[in-house]
């Protein structure tokens, strides 16, 4: 398959040499000199020669002349007015122009759709019909599981060990999780594009509340406990009316929700996080470097125990099991209910309205030490179509947008980027200074605001090829230091997010940051396995009805054995048996 | 219609001639040539999405991969059929579908139909008019949208329909919770959504009553209760037919919008149907040819009932649709 693929390629690549430009041509003649063999464990087909291409002569100012066109697909939909200036739009922007100007990269996008399910189906209908893909794509992992599977696209060992910047390397090294899903016999299909994971859960507890009642923010789960009893029961509100509440927490999806979350309540149990809903959530090594499943760990009787007791007496909202994550917050919005939790961002959307909440630690339980549940890292991997001809190209350019927040010693970083992305869009310089945003408080005048009738909104700049270049916790750091002092100086692309950030934000990014230490991982990385994707409706199915109906007190505690018994035998060992063997192979 | 016209015309004119059959038939197409190219558009389109597209019903046998395609993937007979049956869950899925959409087909019957009857016999023009836009109104909201609000209206914790229970003493219901009024929850509100619609086919059937029966049964001396029993209620039968044989069609449909977007873990034992499994089922591994056995499983059902009710409605209302 390999030969097959590598000489059809090199025909293509010697016609094309035959009419297009020098970068061309030599790209071609060294892949005639090394052809991809089956037997080398990198399998890279055919590599432009190393000191030839104008990424590696000239990192920081490397151009394409003529321009290379390169093809890309991806999920997007407008979101406000603001995503960009009047005239511009996701195919014809700033940051298209300045690829196609600057660096002679002309994108141009086979198909955008709103939705990712619309736009994975398209890519799979794509390869069903062997239609030529995308030379750029951007995939979750399921679809990139899908694409490796199909041998569609390109293996990046050689590429990512000559034209990848050190810095990111380095970042792989440190996070070799992140490869995995994308890693098949050793090769290497894509490179992940993360999250800043900066939204770990924190507490978010009404102080006027505690004021009140005279209550301290609670540390413990035993105070935490009283604290949403004394919410429920005391009119912590004042009014005299019975229409207040303890926490306000979605359990519909399962604990672990992207907010009013009780991942934390859970980690304050046990060591383990239990996810229901979605069985590649969440497992965790245990003393002999196996993976468990977080959902089945007989800590878990703890933490329903809990839940149980505190929804039969009214302390939680009883409407926690039909409420999604949005819906189950609005009592918290609305001023009914005196906790929630979620991450540092809660402070803009849904709490905004509520200055009263204020960021908390995560209490801890009767095992001594709180837990989180920590996001996945990588949110899709950007993956080369096997019949792309320059790789190097966006493996540069994207080494250059990572460059900005690695600073002026990483090889790739351009100057270009010093103060943002680009200028009258996410910043304006003004009197020497950078102005991120209310450009009208700062004295901009009208005709340098990103947004001709709006002198508070910068203009969001669109990376199509890899999303938002964040590095995990690399901005942690800002956090402090913006705190004590909101006009030091901005380092590196990262921190300038963080600056953006109001005092209460601020606040809650560093309670979040002190209790890094408490994440809980989640050590399956994988495309589901076999037994999941025929038994998993029926287990996910199985998990939340047993949780919910043992809160709900349908169900006694102990029923948990038999929940645990009833899965294990309904395909559950079969899918702990699959997620170890997949992790000794990643292991390797 | 202006098509048909002349070819009335033309068979009149052939039938008056009586030519040799062979002779007939190609001078019947030479005439007639100009109609069937007026046709053809429709037939390719229906060929080419309605027709064409059934094909990929073969991957229901198959092990389907996307990118081996049709030909190189595995063939399975019957395999996922037999998965749907064998699922632990698949029976209370199947018979909760059935419980739901009979339900709901039921009222959809009637309720649409005796609103029809009594918005006819409104004389303030005004009052009927707005009534009408009214209750189809909420025809238009997306189950999306409709979820959050039924969410809010049959809250526990201050809902509008506990409150209104509260005032004769009965004890807040968790509607959206438990299982036994999840049911009735789901079908009297898509019933609440969609009755007005419907209703529509009816007032227009009703609208085409001829007068003049009316005026003949008062002079025979009909109240309005024997007008309704004697000629509006035969008039729209015809049309009642319609919309109760095309409806059976859908039996295995409980309306998946809805109910993904109100159900919740805690009554997925009465009101987890076909399609929410499915999509739960293919949410997590893409399982297109397990969907695809489901949609076929659906649709042969779908079909029987059709053609049952179709020739029902044939011997007993003496009503053909076709």
């Amino acid at each position: 398959m390999i030969g097959q693929r590598s000489s059809k390629q090199n025909r293509m690549k010697i016609l094309l040499a035959a009419a297009l430009s020098s970068v061309m041509a030599l790209s071609a003649c060294s892949s005639n000199t090394e052809p991809g063999t089956s037997g080398d464990p990198g399998g890279n087909t055919d590599n432009p020669s190393a000191t030839e291409s104008p990424v590696l002569s000239d990192p920081v100012g490397f151009k394409y002349d003529p321009p290379i066109s390169v093809t890309t697909a991806m999920v997007f939909e407008q979101q406000t007015a603001t995503d960009f200036k009047p005239g511009e739009n996701i195919e014809d922007n700033v940051h298209t122009r300045w690829l196609r100007d600057t660096l002679g990269i002309d994108l141009s996008f086979d198909f955008i759709s709103p939705k990712r399910e619309d736009h994975d189906t398209k890519m799979r209908l794509m390869l069903a019909g062997k239609n030529k893909l995308p030379d750029v794509m951007k995939a979750s992992t399921v679809l990139a599981t899908d694409l490796i599977m199909a041998k569609k696209v390109m293996p990046l060992n050689d590429l990512i060990e000559t034209y990848l910047s050190p810095n990111l390397k380095a970042l792989y090294e440190e996070y070799p999780g992140v490869l995995y899903p994308v890693t098949k016999d050793g090769n290497i299909y894509g490179l992940p594009n993360m999250y800043a994971m900066d939204e770990g859960t924190i507490m978010w507890v009404r102080q006027d509340w505690l004021d009140n009642l005279g209550l301290q923010a609670p540390t413990t789960i035993e105070e935490f406990e009283e604290v949403i009893r004394a919410f429920t029961e005391d009119d912590p509100d004042g009014n005299g009316k019975d229409d207040t509440l303890g926490l306000a927490v979605s359990l519909k999806d399962g604990p672990y929700q992207w907010m009013s979350s009780a991942d934390s309540l859970v980690g304050a149990f046990s060591d383990h996080m239990a996810q229901t809903g979605d069985m590649r959530m969440f497992w965790s090594e245990d003393a002999d470097g196996n993976l468990e499943y977080g959902t089945i760990h007989p800590s878990m009787k703890d933490f329903l125990a809990a839940m149980n007791k505190w929804m039969a007496n009214g302390w939680i909202d009883p409407e926690a099991g039909i409420k999604d994550a949005a819906k189950a917050s609005e009592i918290a919005a609305s001023g009914q209910a005196g906790i929630i939790f979620g991450p540092y961002w809660m402070n803009g959307y849904p709490l905004s309205g509520v200055p009263e909440f204020q960021p908390y630690p995560n209490p801890v339980g009767p095992k001594g030490g709180a837990g989180r549940a920590e996001k996945a890292m990588v949110h899709d991997y950007t993956m080369f179509s096997s019949e792309f001809e320059h790789p190097e190209a966006i493996i540069g350019y994207i080494s250059k947008l990572y460059a900005t927040n690695f600073g002026v010693d990483d090889p790739y970083y351009d100057p270009f980027f010093k103060n943002g992305w680009h200028e009258g869009y996410d910043y304006v310089l003004h009197d020497g200074k950078v102005v991120r945003q209310d450009f009208e408080g700062e004295g901009v005048p009208q005709d340098k605001w990103p947004v001709p009738d709006d002198g508070k909104t910068a203009v969001r700049v669109h990376f199509p090829l890899t999303g938002s270049t964040f590095i995990p916790y690399l901005g942690d750091d800002a956090f402090q230091k913006f705190k004590d002092n909101p006009d030091a100086e901005i380092l590196n692309a990262m921190e300038a997010r963080v600056q953006a950030s109001q005092p209460r934000q601020l606040d809650a990014g560093l309670v979040r940051i002190s209790q890094n230490d408490t994440a809980i991982y989640n050590r399956f990385g994988g495309a589901p396995t076999k037994t999941m994707e025929s038994k998993g409706e029926l287990l996910s199915k199985l998990e939340t009805e047993s949780y919910l109906k043992i809160i709900y007190g349908d169900q006694p505690v102990d029923y948990f054995d038999e929940f645990v018994r009833q899965w294990r035998a309904n395909g559950g060992d079969q899918v702990i048996q699959e997620v170890n063997e997949w992790y000794k192979e990643m292991a390797k | 219609m202006a098509a048909t016209q002349p070819a009335e015309d033309l068979d009149a004119s052939l039938t008056r001639n009586f030519p040799p059959k062979r002779r007939r038939f190609a001078t019947y197409i030479q005439r007639t040539w100009p109609l069937h190219v007026l046709l053809l558009p429709a037939v390719i389109i229906a060929l080419i999405y309605s027709y064409v597209p059934m094909l990929g019903i073969v991957i229901a046998f198959q092990d389907y991969v996307p990118w081996l395609g049709i030909r190189e993937s595995e063939w399975v007979g019957l395999d996922h059929f037999r998965y749907l049956f064998t699922y632990p869950d698949a029976k209370q899925v199947i018979f909760n579908t059935l419980i739901i959409s009979s339900m709901k087909i039921v009222l959809h019957m009637i309720v649409p139909v005796v609103f029809a009857l009594l918005l006819n016999e409104v004389r303030l023009s005004w009052f009927k008019r707005s009534a009408q836009t009214l209750v189809y109104l909420p025809h238009f909201l997306s189950w999306v949208v409709l979820g959050g609000i039924f969410v809010d209206i049959l809250s526990i914790r201050g809902g509008i329909v506990n409150r209104f229970l509260s005032m004769f003493g009965i004890d807040p219901i968790f509607f959206l919770a438990n299982g036994d009024w999840f049911r009735a929850t789901i079908v009297l509100s898509d019933i609440w959504k969609d009755f007005g619609f419907s209703a529509i086919i009816f007032l227009a059937a009703l609208a085409g009553v001829n007068p003049a029966l009316y005026e003949a049964a008062e002079i025979d001396g009909a109240n309005r209760w024997k007008q309704v029993i004697h000629i509006t209620l035969p008039s729209i039968t015809p049309i009642f037919i319609v919309v109760v044989t095309l409806s059976l069609g859908r039996v295995l449909d409980a309306g998946f919008d809805q109910i993904f977007n109100m159900y919740n873990p805690l009554v997925y034992a009465k009101g987890d149907i076909i399609d929410t499994f499915v999509y739960r089922i293919g949410l997590l591994g893409a399982q297109f040819s397990f969907a695809t056995a489901v949609g076929l499983f659906k649709s042969v059902i779908g079909f029987i009932l059709i053609v049952i009710s179709y020739r029902m409605a044939y011997k007993w209302a003496n009503y053909r649709i076709f």
